[in-house]
């Protein structure tokens, strides 16, 4: 398996207010698939998402990525794991405000080891013309494409995108995943998308449901819709 | 109001910001109230010793001497006491064995009465009173055993007299030499037994103290002097360095108090306000929630308030508390060319009011009125955190070649420049403090080896009690006649002498100047108390005649260590009305030898040189004491300001995290950006501590009674900048460790912009 987490647990708090945010979760996942983790807010699905990405720890079980337990690596190693292998993409886009859309992205590049061309990338993204603006001058859409270019650019194992939607509105939610499905079918990239939104996981291959910090089910998506046809 | 809650925790989640600004308070408090109770103490001393002890207002020599009745006259017609006063100079063995001159003074009466200061009086033929930078100087104890005159002696305590608050050997001296000269007094009787075996070293001058003050009284007095009995010299107490050095000295503590301490003030005002605008910006969702539910502005406004309350108060106590012990180390410093004097200065209570008032009202407002600026935006704007304005980036840079790293700095450096601004402004101003005192060390250094020698070659300068008109074996003989000039009345002398080789004529616009042409040339230090340049005219007034003339000023002749005007003896003889071919002045490169009863005055090169030096060492003391001052200012500003960085750049570096970024790559994209403000910050404050030097001795040209050009050594320069760099890398030390400690979550949290 691509991705395999053994009995993760993780807690926050103390005492009465501890929160069990994965209570002995146990997942196997493969490469090249797109997974939703679906969840209500609290479920324990971004926390999840956290651990794979390597930016937080786990207090007990193991996480392997591609052969490599994440729970073993020190914390220089951890950098580079997140460096090379990670792309993340947040609901509030997370853009370095005083850089370009350019310079965003090649600020992931100019610390990867077989990046993409931004040029292609930003095109692709249908974002090259906004290239030399601040990303306080883009909407919400361009500013999450790009993010998306920013994750992309490394040419990661795994894509990361946590409420990646949540801020957009129908229109520009749905271009977002029609570029991700795009970049998908051209890179073959392992995409996992943490949504609160059912009608995202239709346009994935897996379905994954979270609540109270474990894993309610786990289900393969037969007939994948285009993200066109999906309805928010 | 709940929102209490919010100080313990906002303190907290920003200890370093609030401690930095606390520890600026506290140095500025702990400044001024030394300043302060060091000038209240030292003043309310002063007055008080010169009232008692009836210190005089002016002392004159004179060619006939005055009779007792003469003085009974003078006293009755004008209003005023007159004496005579006697010394002896001797030369005594000390205990290295090496030879001081001990001025040994007749007790006086009427004017300047001796007080003493530490211990007893005398009360036995056998008891003798020191002044108490000598016996410091030589070790020396009240009980001790002094051997003086051949003879052995009690010391009982020390002394002052109300003239000799600054223990000159010459009226026109400038710096004390405790290790090699000192006042002394001993019972009337035993004096007069010291004055059978050295009756002919005796020197005499009349004090006058006037009580009736008024201009036309003492001007129609010194006329009537004149007439009856010929003045030779009248020194007044302004221009006798003796007794206006303390004036000087307090001068300049109150100007410490009252300019230098309210600038700090200023600055840590201002970075209060900047620091707290972008902190209430970044609570700006949190304002915009409590606006929402009901808060209005000044309600807002005061919570903030109060953590300038906070700081302005905790800075307060600490500063009072820390000002007692600190009394001790920094007011001998202020009053260094004054003599050791029993002051008790305490707290002094208007200054513990200022000090708490000033900065709890100044640091208040200033955040009062920065929150209410920052709460014009409107309620939505702030939850949501779109801003209802477009904010343009003027440092796009697209078509740059540059590295994204340089963009990215130049954006942070010129992008945010009141943050830029603040770290050049704290590290001009910490250097100020720092380069103050080293380079006034070495234009002192500079002055002692290079200045002495412009006066020329001789090394005597001997000043006669009378007229001569004799012809000297050796040296150059000058005529010379002290007038008053410029609106304090600051006395010049001046020089008619036909061109020698002991002078030196050099003029600052270079070439020579044409003394025997019957041009006046006033020197550099004359022209820097007088403010007057080549081509000006200067009027002078004789101060034995009160006779005014108007000269023209033909050039500027290079030396920073006499004020003087040279010019012809003819032009002297006519101004003067002194007999042609007379000369009171001789200099020369041999000792002459002449007996002290001939003289009034012997000034040899090396006393000036070693006068300078005393000072060179006491102010080189001072560095220990001034420059923490400087280093804490420094380091603090840098450290706030790179705090302040970090902390509004903590969602990029939590993302750079996320991003694969390692600290060291952060730290020089993000953190480092300072590196190329910080030698620019370097050089304009040593620009601006040069011209504060140079401010600081033309200012005090006339209290130093030497006009000391400014310079800065290659050392100092270097001392300097390791200091402003080892300041920035200690913050950067200090700081790398916050970056370190920013979660990767952190980015995670709702970011919006």
């Amino acid at each position: 398996m691509f991705i395999e987490i053994k009995n993760a647990k993780k807690s926050y708090g103390k005492g009465e207010a501890q929160v069990n945010a994965m209570d002995g979760i146990d997942l196997s996942l493969e490469k090249g698939k797109i997974y939703t983790i679906l969840g209500p807010s609290g479920s324990g699905k971004s926390t999840l998402l956290n651990m794979l990405g390597g930016l937080d720890d786990i207090d007990s079980g193991t996480i392997t990525v591609d052969g490599t337990e994440l729970t073993k690596l020190s914390k220089k190693q951890m950098c580079d794991y997140r460096r090379k292998s990670v792309g993340f993409v947040f609901q509030f886009y997370n853009l370095i405000p005083d850089l370009t859309v350019r310079e965003n992205v090649q600020s992931v590049k100019d610390i990867s080891d077989d990046p993409f061309d931004i040029d292609e990338m930003l095109e692709s993204l249908g974002i090259k013309d906004y290239a030399g603006r601040f990303p306080r001058e883009l909407s919400g859409g361009q500013q999450q494409r790009v993010a998306i270019a920013r994750a992309l650019v490394k040419n990661p194992k795994i894509l990361l995108c946590d409420e990646l939607t949540g801020a957009l509105d129908s229109k520009s939610s749905r271009m977002v995943l029609e570029f991700l499905e795009k970049i998908h079918a051209k890179y073959g990239t392992t995409i996992i998308i943490v949504t609160h939104n059912e009608a995202i996981s239709k346009m994935t291959d897996v379905v994954i449901r979270v609540q109270d910090g474990n894993i309610k089910s786990v289900t393969e998506n037969k007939e994948r819709v285009s993200p066109k046809d999906i309805v928010f | 109001m709940v929102l209490k809650k919010r100080y313990s925790r906002n303190i907290k989640s920003n200890l370093s910001f609030y401690v930095s600004i606390i520890i600026l308070t506290t140095v500025c408090i702990m400044v001024y109230l030394t300043m302060s109770c060091g000038f209240e103490g030292m003043n309310s001393y002063i007055k008080d010793f010169r009232k008692e002890c009836f210190s005089e207002d002016a002392q004159f020599n004179v060619y006939k001497p005055l009779s007792d009745e003469d003085i009974s006259y003078f006293e009755e017609k004008y209003d005023l006491s007159l004496e005579q006063q006697s010394y002896i100079d001797i030369e005594n063995k000390d205990s290295d064995g090496n030879t001081d001159t001990i001025r040994l003074f007749r007790p006086s009466e009427k004017i300047n009465k001796y007080r003493v200061t530490y211990g007893d009086d005398i009360t036995n033929d056998d008891e003798l009173l020191l002044c108490r930078s000598y016996m410091q100087e030589n070790d020396l104890s009240n009980g001790d055993e002094y051997v003086f005159n051949g003879k052995s002696y009690k010391v009982t305590g020390s002394f002052d007299r109300p003239d000799y608050i600054s223990i000159y050997k010459d009226i026109s001296g400038s710096f004390s030499t405790p290790d090699s000269f000192a006042i002394a007094m001993l019972t009337a009787d035993e004096y007069k037994k010291v004055l059978g075996t050295h009756a002919e070293d005796e020197m005499d001058y009349y004090s006058v103290r006037y009580n009736n003050e008024s201009k036309s009284n003492i001007e129609d007095f010194r006329k009537e002097l004149n007439e009856r009995a010929m003045v030779a010299s009248y020194t007044s107490k302004e221009n006798n360095n003796r007794i206006s050095s303390a004036d000087s000295m307090l001068t300049m503590t109150k100007d410490i108090r009252d300019v230098i301490v309210p600038i700090v003030f200023f600055l840590i005002m201002i970075i209060i306000a900047v620091v707290l605008e972008r902190k209430i910006k970044s609570e700006q969702k949190f304002i915009g929630i409590l606006s929402a539910l009901g808060y209005n502005k000044f309600q807002l406004a005061a919570h903030y308030s109060v953590l300038g309350i906070i700081v302005s108060i905790a800075g307060s106590i600490i500063g009072v508390i820390l000002s007692v012990p600190m009394q001790n180390i920094l007011i001998p410093m202020c009053f260094i060319k004054l003599e050791p004097l029993p002051v008790k200065y305490g707290l002094e209570p208007m200054g513990v009011i200022i000090s708490f008032v000033v900065p709890l009202i100044l640091f208040t407002a200033s955040v009062f009125f920065t929150a209410i600026l920052s709460l014009r935006k409107k309620t939505i704007s702030m939850i949501t955190g779109v801003d209802d304005k477009d904010r343009k980036n003027k440092f796009r840079m697209e078509k740059s070649k540059l590295s994204l790293t340089t963009k990215y700095r130049l954006r942070s450096v010129f992008g945010k420049p009141v943050r830029t601004l603040l770290i050049v402004v704290g590290i001009c101003f910490g250097s100020l403090i720092f380069l103050y005192t080293y380079g006034v060390v070495d234009s002192l250094k500079v002055f002692v080896n290079e200045s002495v020698d412009q006066i020329g070659d001789m090394e005597y300068q001997y000043y006669f009690s009378e007229l001569r008109t004799d012809e000297p074996e050796g040296g150059a003989k000058i005529v010379y006649s002290i007038f008053e000039s410029g609106k304090d009345g600051k006395a010049t002398a001046l020089m008619g002498m036909k061109e020698n080789d002991l002078m030196n004529y050099e003029l600052v616009s270079g070439g020579k100047a044409d003394i025997e042409g019957g041009g006046y040339y006033i020197t550099k230090m004359g022209s820097v108390i007088y403010g007057v340049s080549k081509g000006d005219k200067l009027s002078i007034k004789n101060v034995a005649t009160l006779e005014e003339t108007t000269i023209k000023i033909d050039g500027i002749i290079d030396n920073n260590a006499q004020n003087a005007i040279y010019t012809s003896p003819e032009n002297v003889y006519e101004i003067t009305g002194l007999p042609e071919g007379s000369y009171n002045l001789l200099v020369s490169e041999e000792d002459m030898h002449y007996p002290g009863n001939q003289t009034s005055q012997v000034i040899t090169k090396s006393s000036l040189r070693d006068q300078i030096d005393e000072v060179y060492k006491m102010m080189k003391q001072e560095i220990f004491v001034m420059v923490p001052f400087g280093v804490i200012i420094c380091v603090f500003v840098i450290y706030i300001m790179i705090n302040m960085l970090i902390s509004e750049s903590k969602a990029s570096i939590s993302m750079f995290k996320v991003l694969g970024y390692r600290n060291k790559e952060i730290n020089r994209l993000m953190i480092n950006i300072y590196h190329f403000v910080i030698p620019i910050a370097a050089v304009l404050g040593l620009v601006a501590g040069y011209i504060f030097v140079e401010l600081y001795f033309q200012a005090n040209a006339a209290a130093f009674n030497a006009y000391v050009a400014a310079k800065v050594s290659v050392v100092t320069c270097v001392k300097y900048f390791v200091l402003v760099f080892l300041s920035y890398i200690v913050s950067l030390v200090l700081l790398g460790r916050k970056v370190d400690k920013i979660e990767m979550t952190e980015s995670l949290k709702d970011n919006r912009e």
